[in-house]
């Protein structure tokens, strides 16, 4: 499997994997209510099983959301920037959120190991499992990032090209102007 | 000292169009940096521990259903029960509009998403009607802002959570406050349609029988917010039990009983709400743990000194409490605000005796009315972004809907009982 079939495989898995913990967590909520309401035998693991899904959809939509921009930020103030600022600063936060992602994937990696001998009191998972979410969320979030820098930069260059051509333009009307 | 400059290094990510859940993780990493005696791990915890809270899962069923109720069809036919309701008044298609949201309020989670959807389906029909473009859409945006006070509205679920009330009783809590905004909303139509001679859409009053009829239309959707508050409060569904059966119903009644629902629609709403589930839920696991960083610095006892210092009179405390939400509101995101702002504020009106349940709903009514105002106007964004009015258009035509929002704060702040009253029955 070559490079660039795995960095496209990991483009769209975590869409699916968000959707179907997501799916997962309304289908066993579902049953779980037929079960204790309907034939009045309640699911004890139940809880276990969502909080992990909970986790893990948790994670991996955001890097879904990371991969689309979706997250929530407060562009008020910048957007009454000059244009060449607004890239700086939109380069300067994706380097900063990659520094803050993988330290924080480092940390949770680090959390998740620790945990090695927890387990779940009924369904006895390892919380490594359900821990173990948020490191990969977090460093498949910078992927995105990186990503989304390369895609930045190149409509960076086609803005300043497209002033550059702008200018040139004017600066011909103002000759033709002038002869 | 360290906990100010984390502060300030919030507030600075947030000024710079950083992801805020970013900007609130930098400010907790350079806390431990400077602090430098405490193990970030610490910090690394609290952010995992929210995401596996057993009470925060009703958060992606309400989401999924907001998401839902846009492709069931239920929202037209509840438009026409409102329009039959209302349309006689002056100003009709404004109150239709206003009614509209409560009722949505009712089963959708989110204001953002209401705003967009009710200003692009009604901000062009009243602009036909002769209403002036900025005041319809001002109209449309307020009016949303009542979705996350009327149950089951995503604040109130974080609400109970931090502030460890029963999600159940603050579901009910917002009931009245909710229907109050859509009275005051709508006394505030009559004025501003008296005044403009804005025409109402029917000539006379409803008979008995065109209501029947608008009702019979939308009787399975009504049917939605009776499952949904009426289980919580009999008690026979936790919130997010409430929330599956709410969404299996709406996927029921837009496939099979409206038929206007397919197969794709639900594939479309699951993506959307596994991406804004993690959205909201990445800023309330970071703010958690800012937040257990304030109370590791014990701010919240020096918040609670100062301020009972300053007087020990609870009306002055809430009148404080709301000026100082109303600024805040318009700078920060409401859930994050509630987050941080619940456990400084808490040991305070723990000791003024304010009723826990009051204080919540008192404060996420002021953070939705800083959804409306700017700076930091999320929901008048929103609103702008749609119409393609400029800022200062919208917040022109914003005041008499504004004050109406401020008036019910008002009574809200001054009798507990508005907010009290269904939960403690």
């Amino acid at each position: 499997m070559s490079v660039h079939t795995v960095f496209k495989v990991l483009d769209t898995l975590d869409d699916w994997m968000a959707k179907g913990c997501t799916l997962g967590i309304m289908v066993i909520t579902v049953i779980a209510v037929f079960m204790r309401y309907v034939l009045n035998d309640p699911l004890q693991w139940v809880e276990e099983i969502l909080i992990a899904l909970f986790l893990w959809a948790i994670m991996l939509g955001a890097s879904s959301a990371m991969k689309n921009r979706g997250h929530v930020s407060i562009d008020v103030l910048v957007v009454n920037f000059p244009k060449k600022w607004q890239h700086k600063i939109q380069l300067f936060n994706d380097f900063l959120t990659i520094a803050v992602l993988l330290t924080i994937a480092y940390l949770g990696f680090g959390l998740a190991m620790g945990a090695q001998d927890k387990i779940t009191p009924i369904l006895q998972i390892k919380y490594v499992y359900i821990d173990i979410a948020v490191p990969i969320g977090f460093c498949w979030m910078a992927l995105h990032v990186v990503r989304n820098i390369f895609k930045d930069i190149r409509a960076i260059r086609n803005d300043n090209a497209a002033s550059d051509i702008q200018a040139i333009k004017n600066d011909n009307a103002a000759s033709g102007a002038k002869s | 000292m360290n906990v100010a400059i984390a502060c300030g290094i919030l507030l600075a990510c947030f000024a710079i169009n950083l992801p805020v859940f970013i900007g609130v993780l930098t400010a907790i990493l350079s806390y431990f940096f400077l602090a430098n005696d405490a193990s970030p791990i610490i910090a690394v915890q609290r952010v995992v521990g929210a995401g596996e809270n057993i009470t925060l899962l009703a958060i992606p069923f309400f989401v999924m259903l907001g998401h839902l109720l846009n492709h069931t069809g239920i929202t037209r036919r509840m438009l026409r029960l409102a329009e039959v309701l209302t349309g006689h008044f002056a100003g009709g298609l404004a109150h239709a509009n206003v009614l509209l949201s409560t009722m949505m309020g009712g089963m959708s989670a989110s204001n953002l998403a209401d705003c967009a959807m009710l200003t692009k389906m009604l901000v062009p029909e009243m602009e036909r009607l002769g209403y002036n473009k900025a005041y319809s859409a001002a109209v449309t945006a307020a009016g949303s802002l009542i979705t996350p006070i009327i149950p089951p509205g995503i604040a109130l679920i974080i609400y109970g959570y931090v502030a460890d009330v029963s999600i159940g009783k603050m579901f009910m809590a917002g009931v009245i406050p909710g229907i109050l905004c859509c009275v005051a909303l709508m006394i505030s139509i009559v004025i501003v349609a008296k005044k403009r001679n804005y025409k109402p859409i029917r000539t006379q009053a409803p008979t008995p029988g065109e209501v029947w009829v608008a009702f019979k239309e939308c009787f399975w959707g009504l049917l939605l917010v009776i499952v949904i508050i009426g289980g919580i409060r009999m008690g026979v569904f936790t919130p997010s039990e409430a929330g599956a059966i709410a969404v299996v119903y709406a996927i029921i009644v837009g496939m099979f009983v409206y038929k206007e629902m397919k197969f794709s629609d639900i594939k479309v709403a699951l993506m959307e709400t596994a991406r804004s589930t993690a959205g909201i839920m990445l800023i309330i696991m970071a703010c958690s743990a800012f937040a257990w960083l304030l109370t590791w610095e014990q701010v919240a006892q020096g918040v609670a000194v100062a301020l009972t210092t300053f007087s020990k009179n609870p009306w002055v405390f809430l009148l404080m409490l709301n000026v100082l939400l109303l600024i805040l509101g318009m700078f920060i995101e409401g859930n994050a605000a509630i987050i941080v702002l619940v456990p400084l504020l808490m040991p305070t009106v723990r000791e003024l005796g304010i009723d826990q349940i009051q204080f919540g709903i008192i404060m996420i009514l002021n953070l939705a009315i800083g959804c409306l105002t700017p700076p930091m106007g999320t929901v008048m964004f929103i609103s702008t972004q749609i119409t393609g009015l400029s800022v200062r258009e919208f917040v022109k035509e914003m005041w008499p809907s504004f004050w109406a929002l401020m008036i019910t704060l008002a009574l809200v702040t001054i009798f507990p009982s508005i907010s009290t009253f269904l939960p403690n029955y």
